[in-house]
């Protein structure tokens, strides 16, 4: 296979895959901070301070995406993490999707 | 001593010649006790016939002893639409089939893939004429429920009054609480909904259930749209019970925010 790959593609690949990143950790952190919202271990001002600091972080990961114009591979980046999940989770618990996936791309030897 | 070297990646274009055609496609089996052919019918024109024994007859086309292989997504489609024509109008004819999935290939033995069928047909005979038995007369609907998603969210919120207490805490003056209530809110609203269309889901699961000889749930898809689909069911139908089907879909048609698309008949593919 030749990789046929230009520097600006190359960039913005991998700018895609570093905000991705932020992006997933962001969101860890922001689920741990609710969950430990929900069991009462945070006082008021607990809160105030994690909701200030997730939510500048949001805005300073949105601002970088705007500033880079990564906005779209971020996506594409998530997404097809997504998808490989959704498929690795759903092929473990429905292992007759398989069948379906092969059937639908008009492959497989039943 | 060195094995003879294999090839691993054959296509359905390698195939040597002779033995180009040696295996059999199948396509359904139905209750008949006469060989014949139907014409070029199959799976890229290939002729499909009857292999007849014991009172089953299998639909087969002479295959290379190959799986039916595609990158291309429209060949792909054409050949399993090809399937499902020679299942459907086998179904048409004969009343009751039992469709076998694309790509079921039965490979020959000594005596040729006709009579491999034809060994099959004899060792599964009473399983393959007790299923036959079983499908007789039925056909497979398709029926697909979906409701608007703000449908959803009101009767969520409805049932779960505590929400509107995180509604007035998200609007709190100060930055920080703000933004983690409003993540909260979020997160519980999004709990509260999909609990709400899980028991809408197994309401309407029960009134379609009751109207078919049999279902089987499929995964629901992404409805776009404002829409979320509730339930994808396919339902094994006998005629006399049809009407009853089409009752209770025209009943859900009729409430509030739903929407119903049944379709068929088609062979019962769900229920073999």
């Amino acid at each position: 296979m030749i990789l046929d790959l230009s520097e600006q593609d190359l960039k913005s690949g991998v700018l895609g895959l570093v905000v991705a990143l932020v992006e997933i950790i962001e969101e860890a952190l922001r689920l741990q901070a609710l969950r430990r919202m929900e069991a009462g271990s945070l006082s008021l001002a607990e809160i105030e301070r994690l909701g200030q600091a997730l939510s500048e972080l949001e805005g300073a990961i949105e601002r970088l995406k705007a500033e880079t114009g990564s906005t779209e591979s971020v996506k594409a980046v998530r997404d097809s993490l997504d998808k490989a999940v959704a498929d690795a989770v759903g092929s473990l618990l429905d292992p007759y999707r398989w069948d379906r996936a092969q059937l639908e791309v008009g492959y497989g030897n039943s | 001593m060195a094995t003879p070297s294999v090839s691993t990646t054959l296509h359905y274009n390698d195939v040597p010649q002779a033995d180009a055609l040696a295996a059999d496609y199948v396509y359904c089996v139905v209750e008949d006790s006469r060989s014949a052919s139907l014409g070029p019918v199959g799976i890229e024109g290939r002729e499909v016939y009857v292999v007849a024994h014991r009172g089953l007859g299998a639909l087969v086309h002479a295959s290379p002893p190959l799986a039916y292989q595609a990158t291309d997504r429209e060949i792909a489609g054409a050949w399993v639409l090809a399937h499902h024509q020679v299942v459907d109008s086998a179904w048409r004819r004969w009343g009751t089939v039992l469709p076998l999935t694309f790509n079921t290939i039965v490979l020959p033995g000594a005596t040729g893939a006709d009579q491999s069928v034809t060994a099959w047909l004899d060792r599964e005979h009473e399983h393959l004429q007790g299923k036959l038995q079983a499908l007789a007369g039925k056909a497979e609907y398709g029926v697909q429920v979906s409701c608007d998603s703000s449908h959803l969210v009101e009767q969520a919120l409805a049932a779960n009054p505590d929400i509107g207490k995180l509604q007035e805490q998200a609007n709190s003056p100060s930055r920080g609480l703000a933004y983690m209530y409003r993540q909260q809110l979020e997160t519980v609203l999004k709990r509260a909904v999909e609990g709400q269309a899980l028991r809408e889901s197994a309401q309407l699961y029960g009134k379609l259930r009751a109207c078919a000889d049999d279902t089987r749930l499929e995964k629901t898809k992404a409805a776009g749209d404002g829409q979320t689909m509730l339930l994808n069911l396919s339902c094994l139908v006998s005629p006399e019970r049809l009407a009853g089907l089409e009752m209770a879909v025209q009943g859900l048609r009729g409430m509030a925010g739903l929407s119903v698309r049944m379709v068929g008949p088609f062979p019962p593919y769900s229920f073999c």
